[in-house]
């Protein structure tokens, strides 16, 4: 899964988690929804300069008791948010869940948006469906670890997700 | 004259199922596909995901309502606006814009 899709795909489950039903924009079909439905994208993404050439040091694993190379990455990232509800005042209910779920710390600790802002309500015709429109702000950190023998550096992965 | 327009349905409208709500009622329409400049490009791409842009116009003598399901020819159609038409004070047939019915999120 590239970085982006980390991004989305930790946004999309903050959002389920805060009961509000979430999925990755301009995925397949567009299906029907009892209730708000928010379409998550990364519209904007730029790295920033981390550490020296992404390289953070070493770190002891204690586990294997072996001693890794830790690189790091960091994009500024402007999530759209695109959240759509039968009624206006669904619509409206859903982007308070999405703004408080956002905000409130339920994001995986390499994900920190800072500041978001939201249009007015409209009317999508195509969809038949109210639609409000937000665009969130912050920063995404990732870290890969190079394998001892190789040197091959592993794919950068979200910090703070749970990878099994 | 609304009696000549419901001979016609009945002789040559297809037979749909309206359901709303919980009840269904079999009747007679004329369903048409809407032909317009959007059906060089019947779908529309938006975020939440690809949608069919298509309509059908449907005329029936059976009451219409927005958000009504209507069945016909194996296929489920939704109602998305519709109005009643009058010839005089008298109800000559409803007339009413579908779209195919999505499938719904689990």
């Amino acid at each position: 899964m590239t970085e982006l899709n980390q991004v989305t795909a930790a946004v999309i489950r903050t959002l389920e988690s805060a009961g509000l039903a979430a999925v990755a924009a301009y995925d397949g079909p567009a299906k029907r929804y009892p209730g708000a439905v928010a379409a998550v994208d990364v519209a904007e993404a730029v790295e920033k300069p981390a550490a020296f050439d992404r390289y953070l040091g070493q770190v002891w694993d204690p586990v294997t008791g072996a001693v890794e190379e830790r690189y790091g990455r960091t994009l500024e990232v402007a999530l759209s948010l695109e959240v759509r509800a039968p009624t206006a005042a669904e619509c409206l209910a859903g982007c308070e869940r999405a703004a408080d779920a956002l905000l409130s710390g339920g994001l995986p600790a390499g994900l920190r948006l800072g500041q978001q802002s939201w249009e007015a309500v409209s009317w999508d015709k195509t969809n038949q469906m109210f639609l409000r429109k937000g665009r969130a702000l912050g920063r995404a950190f990732f870290t890969a670890t190079a394998e001892e023998d190789s040197g091959l550096m592993l794919h950068f992965i979200l910090k703070g997700v749970v990878t099994t | 004259m609304t009696e000549r327009f419901a001979n016609v349905l009945a002789l040559y409208g297809r037979e749909i199922t309206v359901r709303h709500g919980d009840g269904a009622v079999t009747a007679r329409a004329f369903l048409q596909p809407v032909t317009s400049m959007a059906d060089a490009a019947p779908y529309a791409v938006t975020s939440l995901g690809a949608v069919d842009d298509r309509r059908w116009r449907c005329i029936t003598r059976t009451a219409l309502a927005d958000g009504d399901i209507v069945e016909c020819g194996g296929a489920r159609y939704r109602v998305e606006s519709c109005a009643a038409v009058y010839a005089g004070r008298e109800l000559s047939h409803w007339w009413g814009v579908l779209t195919r019915e999505r499938e719904a999120a689990e």
